[in-house]
């Protein structure tokens, strides 16, 4: 319901497609999981522009871009920020109140790089008889598809209630001095009671692997970690950074950056823990602006290739169902630049923040 | 608009179409030109030549949406007789004259959807198949306003129109059942009457059609089933069958792992006379 009203209001203006799907996506993406926000807005996006003749790929790519972007600025809107907070005991309203402004710069920044570099698709259509005439047939087509799914309104309701309460809860973490993972787990068994859901359904449901992947992750840097692995990367790589700030917090948001756009971030964000640990036990950096580094770099890096993130993959997997191939050079061309971009923003605003709190 | 454009805008109203039937691809497409003229922004010389444009891309649609191509055609006639105007007074003179064509042709589907009730007795069996939007509407009024009891035997074909009608008879209570079209054979005996939709009727007899339905009334014509065809009459075509721009591609299928070029037609087309009753906004007329 809630895309196909931006649908609408987008009135088939291709640069108000841009905008309002990317912004939306990034606002969802910040408290939903990333893969979740795309398989929800590419459909529509997918329809709502080739209808119109324009390249649907160019808006999957921003809007995946744009889940990244927004699922770096909560704690629970991306798995490395989640490990982050986890480990480090980094709250909710800390994640929100440090990462809010450089996401919100990095998004519009990115979309406007789309802009710059696509000017001619994102032209008006005001000027445009036929266009304006093809935009009213395709959002009631879109109406007619997409708002046919029966909807059961008890269940929204206590949903929606239930998110609340845990969005909430996340806030007051510093007075309740409740992890995110215990209010996570006890609200959604107070959803399973009063939904009265089937348990069976919902443990097939619930992704094993994934849990016993970060399990089994967990265990192997921590076998690393053992065996000094860790502390050779530390000494040799990021300890050369000396004990400037400046130099320390771009080298961590640098490397994570870049390193994330080809590897899993999560595996990556396990590994770097101990490693900014080691950094921080040596050269003392206040307000926690290492693990905002590391937060930006692993999950701004994400955008950088095809490769780098779920939604990426996801997204372009459906491109791919609609008919429309994206190559991996094709992709990094569109993406690299915008996610490069962000770092550069990113990199500022640690500069400034360093420059007035340090 | 280069041709491309024209093609996505084609296969547009045609996913339209085959969703939604004629009838409401008509009245939609008439609210869309209403809101793109009023959103328009254009030198004022720029007005009409764009609207001829856009004019000609409709009359060539593939197929043909030849109530809309008509409703049109006497737009055209009364914006040309208006003469020429500033730009605001062109713009206000066009939404008028497309929103009385509006009215016009709902006008003549709610006649149509009256004379189909009409055609409803107690105790009928019902074929329905590809129906438009009256049809569906006839047989929940019958039902629910007057209170005749019949039954509907829905041939499941087209997934869209399908899933529509049944949404509808399931929520007015109207008794039906669904069968997959070529088991229709088992009811041929039984059933009274079916009722089916047209794009357009050509002046060379023949009747435009949705996907399955020549086989249907085919079937239904030689077990000596009464066909009930219910048109609006801005549904009769001035062109003969061929330039009804019926659409067909040949496509690359695949099922299960085999793959085979398979040619399919956007429609079907039935000779007139396998049509036993043709009924219009003004009633039966001879077919």
């Amino acid at each position: 319901m809630i895309t196909v009203r931006i649908a609408k209001m987008t009135g088939g203006q291709p640069l108000r497609i841009l905008i309002l799907f990317c912004s939306v996506t990034a606002v969802i993406s910040a408290f939903l999981d990333n893969v979740t926000t795309v398989l929800i807005m590419v459909p529509i996006i997918v329809e709502l522009t080739r209808g119109m003749g324009l390249d649907p790929r160019i808006y999957v790519v921003a809007l995946a871009m744009a889940s990244n972007l927004g699922g770096t600025a909560t704690l629970v809107g991306d798995p490395p920020n989640i490990i982050i907070g986890t480990e480090v005991g980094l709250t909710f309203n800390q994640f929100i109140g440090n990462l809010f402004v450089p996401v919100a710069l990095s998004t519009v920044g990115v979309m406007g790089y789309f802009w710059a570099a696509h000017r001619k698709g994102f032209k008006p259509i005001d000027d445009d008889l036929i266009k304006l005439f093809s935009v009213q047939l395709l959002i009631e087509k879109i109406e007619y598809v997409f708002l046919k799914t029966q909807i059961d309104r008890t269940f929204l309701i206590k949903s929606v209630v239930c998110l609340g309460v845990v969005l909430l809860l996340f806030v007051s973490q510093t007075v309740t001095h409740l992890s995110p993972g215990v209010v996570a787990l006890t609200v959604a068994m107070i959803l399973f009671i009063i939904t009265r859901m089937d348990m069976e359904q919902i443990l097939l449901e619930i992704e094993w692997s994934t849990l016993l992947f970060f399990a089994g992750l967990f265990i192997l840097v921590g076998a690393l970690e053992a065996q000094g692995v860790i502390e050779w990367l530390a000494r040799n790589i990021f300890m050369r950074a000396g004990s400037n700030v400046y130099v320390m917090t771009l080298m961590v948001l640098w490397v994570s950056g870049i390193v994330s756009g080809f590897i899993d971030n999560i595996p990556f964000t396990i590994t770097m823990i101990p490693i900014v640990q080691m950094m921080l036990a040596q050269n003392p950096v206040p307000h926690n602006i290492l693990w905002w580094a590391l937060s930006l770099g692993a999950c701004l890096g994400g955008n950088l290739t095809m490769v780098g993130a779920s939604a990426n993959i996801i997204s372009t997997g459906m491109l791919k169902k609609y008919g429309y191939a994206i190559s991996f050079g094709e992709y990094t061309r569109w993406s690299a630049p915008g996610a490069l971009l962000s770092l550069v923003i990113c990199s500022l605003g640690l500069t400034v923040y360093i420059w007035i709190c340090v | 608009m280069t041709d491309k454009s024209n093609q996505t805008l084609y296969d547009l109203i045609r996913a339209y179409m085959q969703a939604l039937g004629t009838s409401r691809t008509t009245v939609v497409a008439l609210k869309s030109y209403m809101d793109a003229v009023q959103r328009l922004r254009c030198a004022p010389d720029e007005f009409r030549p764009m609207l001829h444009r856009l004019n000609t891309v409709i009359k060539n649609t593939e197929p043909k949406v030849v109530p809309l191509v008509h409703l049109i055609e006497a737009f055209e006639e009364e914006m040309n007789a208006a003469g020429d105007l500033p730009l605001e007074a062109a713009r206000r003179r066009a939404v008028e004259i497309l929103s009385r064509q509006q009215a016009r042709f709902e006008s003549a589907t709610f006649r149509v959807t009256g004379h189909c009730m009409d055609a409803i007795a107690d105790g009928d069996l019902i074929i329905v198949h590809s129906p438009t939007a009256y049809i569906r509407d006839a047989l929940v009024r019958t039902h629910t306003d007057l209170k005749r009891t019949f039954r509907v035997l829905v041939l499941k074909q087209d997934f869209l129109r399908t899933k529509e009608l049944i949404k509808k008879l399931e929520q007015h209570a109207v008794d039906h059942i669904v069968i997959p079209e070529y088991n229709l054979s088992h009811y041929l005996r039984s059933a009274g009457k079916l009722f089916v939709g047209a794009v357009s009727v050509t002046p060379d007899n023949q009747v435009v059609a949705g996907i399955g339905t020549a086989n249907v009334v085919s079937l239904c014509h030689w077990y000596h089933v009464p066909v009930y065809l219910f048109v609006e009459s801005i549904k009769f075509a001035h062109t003969s069958l061929p330039e009804q721009h019926i659409y067909n591609e040949m496509q690359d299928k695949t099922e299960a792992g085999f793959t085979f070029h398979m040619q399919t037609f956007s429609h079907d087309f039935i000779d007139l006379a396998m049509v036993d009753h043709l009924v219009t906004e003004v009633g039966e007329i001879a077919p």
